[in-house]
Formats: structure tokens, sequence, C-alpha cells
């Protein structure tokens, strides 16, 4: 045993000689497994377990590849995005200035640079002051943060959404091809994704944990978490305090059927009367332009674009005002359309998007399934499916009303893809099990081992 | 015989972890060894600069002797980074000059993130000194401005130009339409009317730092822009950017044109 732990210790010694990231997110991957196999049931702990470790193992390969990939010689190091580079680059130069190593002056213009603001490069920048300069291990953390989100999320949906959803959900956010490339990269996708896995798992959390200490502490957590998501990344505040305020008035009205009634004829009596109103139009007229401003500078960047409206809206950047209320209510509608269409088969033009056709057409059947999986959730746990549904409504609505370029549009709807796969995985499971007769496997309680639900 | 038997045993007689742990230390910690000395980036060394003098404003490329050098590699002499990084060789490289004081300066070469060599006090640039700065009286017009804006330029307010110049109104005239001069051929300029906005001719005396442009010329140029007719130039007002159109320029204390 001693022989054994001294060998090990040795092999450690040096991997962390040759990369720190390496060995800590090591460690990291396997309190993540020896966290999946905390479940009851010796299949579900096999099955878990092997996805786990296929998902830790490519993603653990790719970065290899990566590595062995790139020419040194030409490069200081290799990224899978171009944007990987700029704050690689710019999360080494802070490291150095804190260390008061001598940088360029251009860098240290760079590192300071005011017009992309994210916390994310500070947080890169202190993790390579205790590791060093860690360009390649950094994809590594992006690894772990991320599988760490996706099974958050795979824990608090297992209860209530059974065996066959939980586990197809869990396998499409581990292996989509473009979610797999995102949580590999050193962007702020993977770290925004867990943060806001966090928001859903506390908000769960705050609704069903039996202690009302825990219940006060995950609330309490709520609000930091945003906090620190809006800092990652513009919207993450909105996105979590709209969808956990969206969530709580959803589950609240869907368990009082005569309250949800009155809110609708309440809602189509007030409707035309606020509509009538000046104020009420002009800031529908602000919001709709803002957005229809966004869209149009995405159009008019470099890259593929699409277009929502009639090709004359495209002349000129649309100011308030000059868009009708049938033109607004065509972008809205027209928006959405374009979410979840684009890119169209008919629409590849590139050998990029033609990769991206496969994943296209499961994007379609994820989304032709939800209704299915919503409509499945709100019997079985409206609190659940009401966060989810809450905050996927955000992720789409913030990016569709606002997209123009499709490989911005595809990027981004990576937020909405952590909320749609259950509801996908539900409605399939659901379908599945109709289509044969089977009744639903999902037990009437289901608990972790640790006591949790969720 | 399985590879690995249910207990866990490689073809029935070494534990699978013990097999992992016999392999990493004979197999991967030398390999990973000799991988670091084998292909790890070699520290780039410095050695020498050619030519060592220049005169100010003369715009050389200077070549850099070394070792280890990468194409991705930059170059400063003192704090002023070189525009470019012409890479030749592990051992070769040359830089654009560019445009210094007269002094001696360090030659400073960095990789993508630090300063990696140092060449201290290699580059010497010789040159007469030359004014800080000189004082232009531009005759010209602030244009496309709203009427508070125009109320708001008085004789003898100051105004921040780019690049530490000053401006101060010398004199003013009444607001009029204002009137955009556009250029659309070396041959035609064009007058424009700007709706709902005025012009204010006026007088402004100019302070602008001398920098030494191309061929060791004296220039007075403000943000890369030579000062010339209808070229637009931008200061700082009370509420705003605003934008003057110059006219004429003559230095300040001759005769009124």
């Amino acid at each position: 045993m001693m022989v054994r732990a001294v060998a090990a210790g040795v092999v450690i010694g040096v991997a962390y000689l040759l990369s720190p990231l390496f060995v800590v997110t090591g460690l990291g991957f396997a309190l993540l497994i020896r966290w999946a196999r905390q479940v009851p049931d010796e299949s579900e702990r096999r099955i878990l377990t092997a996805i786990l470790v296929a998902a830790i193992g490519l993603r653990v390969l790719a970065i290899a590849g990566l590595f062995v990939s790139t020419d040194h010689a030409s490069v200081p190091f290799g990224t899978f995005f171009g944007d990987e580079d700029y704050f690689i680059k710019r999360s080494i130069w802070l490291r150095n200035l804190a260390l008061g190593i001598p940088i360029s002056l251009a860098d240290v213009r760079y590192a300071y640079d005011d017009s992309i603001q994210t916390s994310f490069v500070w947080l890169l920048a202190a993790l390579q002051v205790v590791v060093g300069p860690s360009p390649y291990g950094v994809h590594l953390v992006s690894a772990l943060v991320y599988l760490v989100g996706a099974f958050a999320l795979y824990r608090t949906v297992r209860p209530q959404f059974g065996l066959p959803a939980s586990l197809l959900g869990l396998g499409l956010l581990l292996f989509l091809p473009s979610l797999f490339a995102w949580s590999i990269s050193v962007l702020k996708e993977p770290v925004f994704f867990a943060l806001m896995a966090l928001v859903v798992w506390a908000t769960m959390a705050a609704v069903r944990q039996p202690s009302w200490l825990v219940r006060l502490l995950a609330a309490g957590l709520l609000l930091p978490v945003a906090l620190a998501a809006e800092t990652i990344r513009d919207g993450g505040l909105v996105v979590a305090g709209a969808g956990t305020a969206g969530a709580i008035v959803l589950a609240y009205v869907w368990s009082r059927r005569r309250l949800a009634l009155a809110v609708v004829v309440a809602a189509a009596v007030a409707t035309p009367f606020l509509l009538s109103r000046s104020s009420v139009l002009d800031a529908l007229d602000r919001a709709i332009a803002t957005a229809a401003q966004r869209h149009w500078d995405h159009v008019h960047a470099p890259g593929h674009s699409y277009m929502i409206l009639e090709p004359s809206f495209y002349v000129s950047r649309p100011e308030p005002g000059d868009l009708t209320r049938a033109d607004a209510v065509a972008y809205a509608l027209g928006g959405l359309a374009a979410y979840v269409v684009v890119p169209a088969p008919w629409q590849v033009t590139s050998r990029a998007e033609l990769a991206y056709l496969p994943e296209q057409l499961v994007w379609y059947l994820l989304v032709a399934l939800a209704p299915f999986g919503l409509w499945a959730g709100l019997q079985r746990d409206k609190w659940l499916t009401a966060i989810l549904f809450a905050h996927l409504v955000m992720a789409v609505v913030l990016v569709a009303m606002t997209s123009g370029n499709i490989g911005t549009l595809v990027r981004h709807r990576a937020l909405a893809l952590p909320y749609l796969v259950w509801f996908s995985g539900l409605g399939l499971s659901v379908l599945l099990a109709k289509l044969s007769g089977i009744r639903s496997a999902v037990p009437r309680s289901f608990r972790f081992p640790d006591g949790a639900e969720a | 015989m399985p590879v690995i038997d249910t207990q866990g045993r490689v073809f029935g007689r070494f534990n699978l972890v013990d097999a992992l742990l016999v392999g990493l230390l004979i197999v991967g910690v030398p390999a990973a060894f000799g991988f670091r000395v084998l292909f790890r980036d070699p520290p780039a060394q410095l050695s020498r600069i050619s030519p060592i003098a220049i005169d100010q404003g003369a715009g050389l490329l200077i070549e850099l002797n070394g070792q280890n050098f990468r194409p991705y590699m930059r170059v400063s002499f003192g704090t002023t980074q070189a525009a470019g990084f012409q890479f030749y060789g592990t051992t070769q490289a040359f830089v654009p000059m560019p445009a210094l004081e007269p002094g001696t300066y360090d030659v400073v070469l960095y990789d993508h993130a630090r300063e990696v060599a140092r060449l201290p006090q290699a580059m010497t640039v010789t040159g007469p000194m030359r004014p800080p700065q000189v004082r232009l009286r531009i005759h010209g017009t602030y244009v496309g401005l709203n009427r508070d804006q125009a109320a708001e330029l008085r004789v003898g307010r100051p105004m921040n130009g780019t690049d530490a110049a000053i401006a101060v109104i010398e004199a003013r005239s009444e607001p009029q339409p204002s009137a955009a001069r556009v250029k659309v051929s070396d041959a035609l300029t064009v007058t424009v009317p700007v709706p709902e906005r005025v012009d204010v001719p006026a007088t402004i005396v100019l302070t602008c730092p001398t920098s030494v442009g191309p061929g060791g010329t004296l220039r007075c140029a403000l943000g890369q822009v030579a000062l010339v007719r209808d070229v637009h130039i931008t200061f700082q007002g009370p509420s705003g950017h605003l934008l003057f159109r110059i006219d004429d320029i003559s230095p300040a204390g001759s005769p009124e044109p």
C-alpha cells in the first residue's frame, strides 16, 4: 500500500509539474463521478458512470488533440475558436501585471480593454496567478465546470421526469456536437451555463427542500449567483431574475385553475385597453425598434445573415416610429420563427453550415417534442416545469428578437438548449410510453441517498 | 483468458490499478520529461541589433539577431512598440523603426505574454532639438451645431482637441444656416445644406504639440490628420464633441489675412 501511494504521488507530482490544472481538474472529475454514483439504483449508477467517463474522456482527448495538432513554433498556443485567443492572452497579461512581470505597453492597454467587459477574464487571470500560465489547462476547467452544471441539472430533473427522459437530456447536453464544442472552449458559455444551472437548482431547493434553513440559504443564493452571471455575460441577471419570477407566477397560477382562468380573462380584457394607451404603445415601439436595430446591425455585419422582414426594411437603420403595428407584430413572430427554422437546409451555403445540418435536424426534433414534454412536466411537477420553461422563454426571446447572423444565432441557441433538452427527453419518453402502452415509470417518490429530491 | 477478469486483474495476474501505475511510472513519466525537454519552447535571446544609431525620422528596418525567435514576437524601443515583426528565422528578424525623439533606448523583445529579452541602451536616435509645440491661428467654422451648442461658443473659451492640442476662440460671428462642404471628387466639392443646424464662423488659436513625421519633417497634426483647408478638427465642447472646419491657417501673431 505504501509503495502504491508513493508511486501514485510521484506520478501526480510529475503531472502537476507539467500541467497543474490537469491534476486539479482530474480531482474535480473524480469527485464528479463520485457524486454521480450516489444514486440508489445500480443500473442507473452504471449508466451514469459510463456516460460521464465517456464525456470526460472525449473532452480530454479533444483538448490533448488540440495540443498535439498545434504548431507551437508558429503560434504560442492553439484554440478551438478565435475569441479564445483574446480571452487567454488577456488573462495572462492581467496575471503578469498582478505579479509584476514586465509586459509590452500595448498589452497593458489591451489587458484593460473597455470594449469587452466580463469578469470571466478576471476569473481566468486569478486562476493562472495560482497555477501559472495554462492556455490548455483552462480548457479542462471549462469542461469540468460544464459537466458539473449538466449533472446538477440532471439531479434536479431526475426525481420528477424519470430516468429515460433525464438520461436522454443529459446525453444531449454532453454529446450534442455544438454543446460539446462550447463545453471545452475558453469562452463565457461553460461558466454562464453552470451559473444558470445553479440558479435552477437553488430555485428548486428553495421550493422543495424539507429543511427551512436549506430553503432560506438556497433562496439567498439566487441573487449573488444571478449578479455573478450578469458580470460574466450581459443579460444574465435578466434571464435569472425574469426566469425565476416567471416560474413563480406560472407555478402559482397553474395549480389554481380558477385563478388561471381569471388571469386569462383579465388579460383578454386588459390587452385592448392597454394597447389603446399611447404610453404603452410608445414603450412597445421603443422596445421593438431597439430590438430591430440590433437585428439590423447583425444582418449588416460580416457573415451569413438572415432577414426577418421585407428587404426594403434593411435599406437604412430603423428608428423608433419607423415600424408600423403590423410590422412590429410581423417582426416579433418572424423572429421567433427564424429562431427555430434558421438555418433551414436550403439556406446552407458553406461547409461549416453543411456540417451543422445534422444537428439542425436534431434541433427540429427537439423543438417538436418539447410541447409534449412541457405538458407532461406540468402534470408531474409544476414548479420544476415552470422554472425550466420560464428560463427557456427568456433565453429564446432575448436572442430571437435581436439576432440576424446565422453563426451568432446557432451559438446563442446554446443558451436555450440546457432547458429545452429536458422537455424534449420527457416528450419522447411519454410518446414512446403511450405508443407502447407502458404506464409511466416514474416512482411516486424518489430521493437520492443524501435525502434530496432535487 | 480475458484481458481484465472479474476481479480487476490484467491477464489474471496483475491488479489493474497497479498495472496502470507501473505503466505510468516506467513509461509515462520518462516520456513526459522527454517530451518537455524536446518540445518545450526554449527562451528567446537577443544578441545584437543593426544599425545601432539612426537619425530622427529615418524610417529604417532594424535587423535583430539572437536565438529562438518566434513569428508572434514583438519588439519595443523603450516603451514604443514597433509596428511589425518580420520573422526571417529563429535567429533573425526585422522591425520597422518607430518615430522616436532623440535619445538612447532599450530594445526589448516580447513573446505573446511577457518580456523575454532586453538589450539595454542599444539604440541611439540622433537629431536636432525641436520646439515642443507651436501656435497657429486658424480661420474656419464650427459646423452642424444646434442652437444651444452655438450659444456655448464664447470668446476666450478653451477647448481640448486630440493629441493634447488646445484651442482658444479668438473671435466668432453670428450663427448661419449650416452647410456641409462635401468633396465628391478631386475636382468637385459640393455644398449641402444641413436642415435645423447652424454654423458659427470663428477664429481660433490652436496650440499643438509637434512631432517628427516621415522624412524627418516637423509636423503639427491632430490624430494623424494634416491641417489643410476643408479638414475637420474635433474638439471637446461643454456638451459634446464639436467639429471645426478649417478655411485658412497662419502662425499665431501674424497680421489678419
